[in-house]
């Protein structure tokens, strides 16, 4: 449970900064569209579930 | 855990993250716009109700757009006359439907061009006297018995652009390519690479298309995209006209029926629907602000300039409001603002004349002037 927690972790920080660093880029360049893209909405549900799971895990070990 | 132990620890997590994070955006990057991946067109073949017979009789440049897609992989493909029938292939799409939120400046429908200028003149009919009999070339100009360019460098305070002025008897002088030949993402040529391919007498980056899923690909009489964006589009039809509309107000089945033959998204629309000066744009203020342009202006059926504006360097580049005025001045009744930055590019005469900042860049698709008949 100790690993899934870490990984969880590590999952929630990276794709947050993935994210920020998309919505910086979008302000320079939308029609890239960073954002809202089909690989973007994947990343999105996976740091939706990293962070779920991650809270889940941390009320768990109370 | 003590307290150095528990900080070296943090280091350690934010170190493997900032290498995880590193090793994410490669991947993203690769899979998003750097890896060639070809994409599935609508392949909608609009076919040009105002071809003529070729002046020459010997070997020719005549386009077809039927002929156009092969090189993208398109088989079984519908394709219709401009008067909006199918001839024959599959049926045809509506490419997913367009949204009505639309982030323009413009009204919410399109610039009815012809029928503001009241001319129904044919372009084959129209401009003779900017015509010559043969080919006539100097360094800053280009007749022939089909088009007329004249080109020009401005320089005002520290601004230096480049204005192509565009005469055109057949539309089909007036194409697309794309880079490799192929419609998808990741595909990027150099604009002269483009160019020469084509034997384009002139040629500029057009709307990078190939960064995004958005919007409407309409590229030598082909649909190949028409998804939902809240970008301006623009499109340029077989008579000559050009419109500049909001994406929403975008249909294929308008396209079709009123003969499209290019169609960029990109934007936004830099005149309003009575060709005078927008002062207002739905863009960040970054894009706002003064940046290398490449933009495409239109006076009339069969007459066009495209200009581009070098920047980030001795030119310092325009600003969005300040390129609106710029066709205000040069009396265009509809421009439109294609990719700007590193791409702005022109090519005349198989030489890069302006001054890309970076040195410029590959992009996924050219504008080009090229004959369609052969001249000597």
């Amino acid at each position: 449970m100790n690993k899934l927690r870490t990984v969880t972790a590590h999952l929630t920080v990276v794709l947050s900064l993935m994210f920020l660093i998309f919505l910086v880029l979008d302000q320079f360049n939308p029609m890239m569209n960073f954002v809202d893209n089909s690989i973007s909405h994947w990343l999105l549900a996976l740091l939706c579930v990293s962070g779920a799971v991650h809270g889940i895990l941390y009320y768990r070990k109370g | 855990m003590n307290d150095t132990s528990r900080k070296h620890s943090l280091w350690r997590h934010l170190a493997i993250d900032l290498g995880l994070l590193a090793l994410g955006l490669i991947v993203f990057a690769l899979f998003h716009h750097v890896l060639p991946r070809q994409q599935q067109s609508l392949g909608i073949v609009i076919e040009n109700p105002y071809k003529t017979q070729t002046r020459d009789s010997g070997s020719n440049f005549d386009f077809d757009p039927s002929t156009a897609i092969a090189s993208a992989g398109i088989s079984d493909t519908p394709t219709y006359s401009a008067a909006g029938k199918k001839n024959n292939g599959r049926g045809g799409s509506n490419g997913g439907g367009m949204n009505d939120k639309g982030g323009s400046a413009l009204s919410d429908t399109a610039t009815e061009t012809e029928e503001e200028t009241g001319d129904s003149t044919p372009i084959s009919e129209k401009f003779a006297d900017m015509y010559t009999d043969t080919v006539v070339v100097t360094d800053s100009t280009y007749t022939s018995p089909d088009i007329s360019i004249t080109v020009t460098e401005e320089t005002t305070g520290r601004i230096t652009y480049y204005v192509a002025d565009i005469y055109v008897r057949d539309i089909t002088c007036f194409q697309s390519a794309l880079a490799r030949n192929t419609y998808g993402s990741g595909f990027r040529d150099s604009i002269s690479d483009m160019a020469m391919l084509n034997s384009a007498l002139l040629a500029v980056n057009g709307d990078y298309y190939g960064n995004t899923n958005e919007g409407v690909v309409i590229r030598n009489g082909v649909i190949y995209r028409a998804n939902r964006t809240d970008c301006d589009v623009c499109v340029l039809y077989y008579d000559g006209t050009m419109k500049v509309m909001p994406g929403s107000a975008f249909t294929v089945e308008d396209a079709v029926n009123d003969g499209a033959w290019q169609a960029w998204t990109f934007g936004p629309a830099l005149l309003d629907t009575d060709g005078s000066v927008l002062t207002s744009f739905a863009s960040t203020r970054r894009i706002i602000s003064a940046n290398p342009r490449t933009a495409i202006g239109y006076y009339e059926p069969g007459h066009y300039c495209l200009v581009v504006v070098d920047g980030r360097g001795d030119s310092e580049g325009i600003t969005l409001p300040e390129l609106s005025q710029l066709f205000a001045d040069l009396g265009c009744t509809a421009a439109y603002n294609l990719d700007g930055g590193n791409s702005s590019i022109m090519v005349w005469q198989d030489a890069v004349i302006n001054e890309p900042s970076g040195g410029g860049r590959e992009s996924s698709d050219a504008l080009l002037i090229a004959e369609v008949n052969r001249y000597e």
